[in-house]
């Protein structure tokens, strides 16, 4: 080969003599197997020690943290079943009491799609909304606390309610705020032309399912009247208790109707927007951050905070762990399984981390109406179900993110009912099997399990393909579907058969009347189980008009017994929320249903750090 | 050489129109509408009302049209999912950033891949070539989000040095990270053509006769070689231009840039079909204009090159 010219360059990188091809495989192969054994060696060394620190930080962590509940024996025992949940707020784990100079707090958040109480569904733009507009009631420790109606009456036969605002309110351009703003803003939810998903959280007034669904298009046919500024009247088709509860979320809210006629859609861009809560919008930069600051001029007790900043990140499960760490924010909620196992073995963060119980449940949905499918036969599901190990899912597939589930119903709702929950373990789940005619797994047609993507549920459809493999000897498929997909699958299952899928219900307000008469009756049949069952209907109705609490309990419990029987949804844990919260951070109250998101910001305190 | 360029101009319409077309069959074939809700299933009626508000209810040839017409005359239409802001809003928002961080990403890939191509082409099969190869391989085969992670956890969660994530402008300490993600591919491409392409470069006679005429080394190799051997490879970057500066969807999630890079995906699932047809259109345009800058850049560059 013709001798190369050889060009001489500068200085640096010095010249380095010729290495042949070979050579140099053989040098990477020696760097690249010492460093292989080395990572190993230390992994082996370092991984005996993590145990430990471990569990001495989580003794310390028991003994400091008094107020904050960090398990959840303690906080269910603490809530009696049946009550409404309030989480602990949060004592600061820094000592003394002086406060911060600059009250601010940093909260990691999506970009909502819009801060319009009557379109919200969603937590991201639910959270912040409940900041900014004040409802007629919430609720704490299960009683309601007036906050825009002094008072209300209710008739004697449960279907009137008079809700008699307090005078002096003002939205934040100095309006007055009236019984029209609200009148205003629950007619508008109910507009069909506005395609409010939760229109139908209004549907207990009278006129107003017929006008949503544009069967009646005048809206003085809706119930809803403010007969002067300060006096607000609705009228119900049937009882119900739970309307105060309704009251308290994020569709009720008031709407000013002067700034939606100026701005259309853009109503709520910071300039536009009107509010009437203990905070104001001062900024929201569309994909950054939302800035909101305290209404000096609020007719309440104000917040301590001066400002709550919300930086917006496209996925917080999979960033604010980060952020967090890196001090960007003071505290998260988020933190997913991929993060959980690496805070609960850090010294510092472990401390931060507390654990809460959030209203609601996944499960495994059936159509028990298919019967081309072994998933129709009662026996089968019970199967199913008691061959299904709920604590293994939660503490090795889930990492202990959220609490195993034995009935459908949460902790918190009235008709808790853990005695219902079928018994028996593998055993019994193989009997039952054998009375579905599948005894061992012979003859099983196989099974498709679908979800919607979510990376807990992917986990869990997993653990549950390889558990029912292993305790029935049943085949099942899996199929895993993106979000918009599954939504319209989830739609089409009202007429199409389907087998089984994963999914979940949180509660909007920790009210049995959010659970069992939208979701498992033959006629409403939110889940689309095809479950019929006429005792449960029945009884159900009872327990629905019933107005004494104790008696009231009671037939929800019964309720939920004939629930377990029936089996159309096979519950697995019960949604937990996982948060860090800063030391110095004291007075935040995650919420246990969306509902209180209006309590999590009001109480906190920054202290001096 | 200006006929060609009108030629070509001309060119970008039906290129547009073909794309338009395309995206929008594929958007409204996807299985799921952008009202196909879970959580709180709509009553027919009420989705009724929608699709007659969002002229969903015509038939296809006719909303093609109607989207088409509004397009041209620069309405982008309302987004399904964001229902406070028009898609012109987003995009006046959005796209800025992404052409922002995007330009700074090439930046830094030049500045990080043309010198290392030139070393490793003059230092051919010494331990320089193979470990800036080896570098470039790396930077190829990484994925972008990978990079980005294991940047954040480095430089900002262990070591604290820069913030994890957010968007304050070009010349704030938040662009480092996601732009040094960004810069790896671009930069382990252009180290590897900039080598073979020097490489071919140095063997020509007028490299020889430079060296002969006592010209100095740095003289030489900067601007006899690298000017030569650049020129091939700026019409290989047109697309690597494109694909960077109309954002990445992994780099801006993980490091918060409000960029144009997550509506891509956001807006495919969510079936906010204005948005995905505009951000085609925006893309099939970004593409059209990069490749033409580039074809009439390669003409200035080497005056060899004629365009009839």
């Amino acid at each position: 080969m013709r001798a190369e010219p050889r060009f001489r360059v500068p200085s640096f990188p010095p010249q380095i003599t010729q290495i042949s091809r070979r050579h140099l495989i053989q040098l990477a192969g020696a760097g690249a197997s010492t460093s292989v054994i080395g990572a190993l060696l230390a992994a082996c060394g370092g991984g005996s020690s993590a145990p430990t620190t471990a569990a001495t930080t989580a003794a310390t962590a028991a003994a400091t943290s008094a107020a904050s509940a960090t398990t959840p024996a303690a906080t269910a025992a603490a809530a009696q079943p049946g009550t409404p949940l309030s989480n602990p707020t949060v004592a600061a784990g820094v000592s003394g009491t002086k406060l911060a100079a600059k009250q601010e707090l940093r909260y990691p958040n999506t970009e909502p799609p819009h801060l319009d109480p009557d379109l919200m569904e969603g937590r991201h733009e639910i959270l912040v909304g409940m900041q900014l507009f004040d409802p007629l009631v919430t609720f704490e420790n299960e009683q309601p606390v007036p906050i825009c109606a002094e008072k209300w009456d209710v008739s004697s036969d449960g279907t009137q309610y008079t809700f008699h605002l307090r005078s002096g309110m003002k939205w934040s351009d100095g309006q007055p705020v009236t019984a029209h703003d609200f009148e205003y803003s629950w007619k508008r939810a109910l507009t069909p032309s506005l395609a409010s998903d939760y229109a139908s959280a209004l549907y207990p007034f009278k006129g107003a399912l017929d006008f949503n669904t544009g069967k009646n298009t005048d809206p003085t046919s809706v119930q809803i009247t403010a007969p002067d500024d300060l006096t607000l009247q609705g009228t119900t088709d049937h009882p119900a208790p739970y309307l105060l509860h309704l009251c308290a979320t994020w569709t009720y809210l008031p709407v000013p109707k002067w700034a939606v006629d100026k701005s259309g859609d853009k109503w709520v861009e910071p300039g536009n927007i009107v509010t009437n809560g203990m905070f104001k919008l001062q900024d929201w930069k569309h994909d950054q951050e939302i800035v909101i600051v305290r209404n000096e001029d609020y007719w309440g007790q104000k917040p301590t905070l001066q400002q709550i900043s919300f930086p917006i990140s496209a996925d917080p499960f999979s960033t604010s762990v980060k952020d967090y760490e890196a001090n960007a924010i003071d505290i998260t909620d988020e933190i997913g399984p991929s993060d959980i196992t690496r805070v609960k073995s850090d010294p510092t963060y472990s401390k931060e981390l507390h654990h809460y119980v959030w209203s609601g449940t996944a499960f495994v949905a059936f159509d028990c109406g298919n019967t081309a499918s072994p998933v129709s036969k009662a026996d089968f599901r019970q199967a199913l179900y008691l061959a299904t190990d709920q604590k293994t899912l939660c503490q090795s597939v889930l990492k202990g993110l959220y609490d195993p589930a034995p009935t459908v119903t949460p902790p918190d709702v009235a008709g808790y009912n853990p005695s219902a929950a079928p018994t028996g373990g593998v055993d019994a789940a193989k009997q039952k099997l054998a009375s579905a005619g599948y005894a061992n797994g012979q003859g099983f047609p196989g099974v498709k399990l679908v979800w919607p993507a979510d990376v807990r549920y992917d986990l869990l459809a997993q653990a549950l393909q390889q558990m029912w493999k292993t305790n029935l000897g049943i085949e099942v498929t899996l199929q895993r579907m993106e979000s918009k997909e599954f939504n319209a699958a989830f739609n089409s299952w009202t007429k199409t058969p389907f087998e089984m899928y994963i999914d979940r219900w949180g509660s909007d307000y920790s009210d049995p009347y959010n659970w069992y008469p939208i979701l498992w009756t033959s006629d409403q049949d939110f889940f689309r189980t095809h479950w019929k069952n006429a005792d449960f209907d029945k009884q159900v109705a009872a327990a629905d008009l019933e107005l004494d609490p104790d008696k009231r309990k009671a037939e929800y419990e019964k309720a939920e017994t004939l629930l377990m029987q029936g089996m159309p949804v096979l519950p697995l844990y019960h949604l937990d929320v996982n948060a860090m919260v800063r030391p110095y951070v004291e007075g935040f109250k995650e919420p246990a249903s969306a509902a209180q998101w209006r309590q999590a910001f009001s109480g906190v305190k920054i202290l001096e750090h | 050489m200006g006929a060609y360029i009108v030629r070509r101009v001309l060119l970008i319409i039906p290129t547009l129109l073909l794309v338009y077309t395309i995206a929008f069959f594929m958007v409204h074939a996807t299985p799921g509408g952008p009202w196909d809700n879970a959580e709180k299933p709509l009553p027919p009626a009420v989705i009724e009302n929608i699709k007659i508000k969002y002229h969903l209810d015509d038939p296809i040839w006719k909303q093609y049209l109607e989207y088409l017409s509004g397009a041209v005359r620069g309405d982008l239409g309302p987004s399904y999912v964001n229902r406070s802001q028009d898609v012109a809003d987003i995009l006046r928002r959005a796209f800025p950033v992404s052409l922002q961080l995007g330009i700074t990403a090439l930046v830094l890939g030049a500045l990080i891949g043309i010198p290392l191509g030139t070393l490793a082409a003059v230092k051919q099969n010494t331990l320089t070539d193979y470990l800036a190869m080896f570098f470039a391989v790396v930077g190829v085969s990484t994925p972008n989000y990978v990079t980005a992670s294991a940047l954040v956890l480095i430089l900002a969660v262990f070591l604290h040095w820069l913030p994890p994530g957010g968007w304050h402008g070009v010349f704030s300490k938040t662009i480092i990270i996601p732009a040094l993600a960004l810069a790896f591919g671009p930069a382990s491409a252009l180290a590897r053509y900039i080598r073979s392409s020097m490489l071919e470069v140095l063997r020509q006679d007028y490299m020889r006769t430079a060296r002969a005429k006592g010209l100095s080394d740095r003289v030489v190799i900067i601007g006899h070689g690298l000017r030569n051997a650049l020129v091939p490879v700026i019409t290989v970057s047109a697309f690597l231009v494109a694909d960077v500066i109309t954002g990445s969807f992994f780099v801006e999630t993980i490091t918060s840039v409000p960029g144009l890079g997550r509506y891509f995906v956001n807006a495919a699932t969510g079936r906010d079909y204005p948005v995905v047809l505009a951000l085609s259109l925006l893309f099939a345009i970004v593409i059209v204009v990069m490749n033409l800058v580039v074809d009439v850049l390669y003409a200035v560059l080497d005056p060899r090159v004629r365009y009839r």
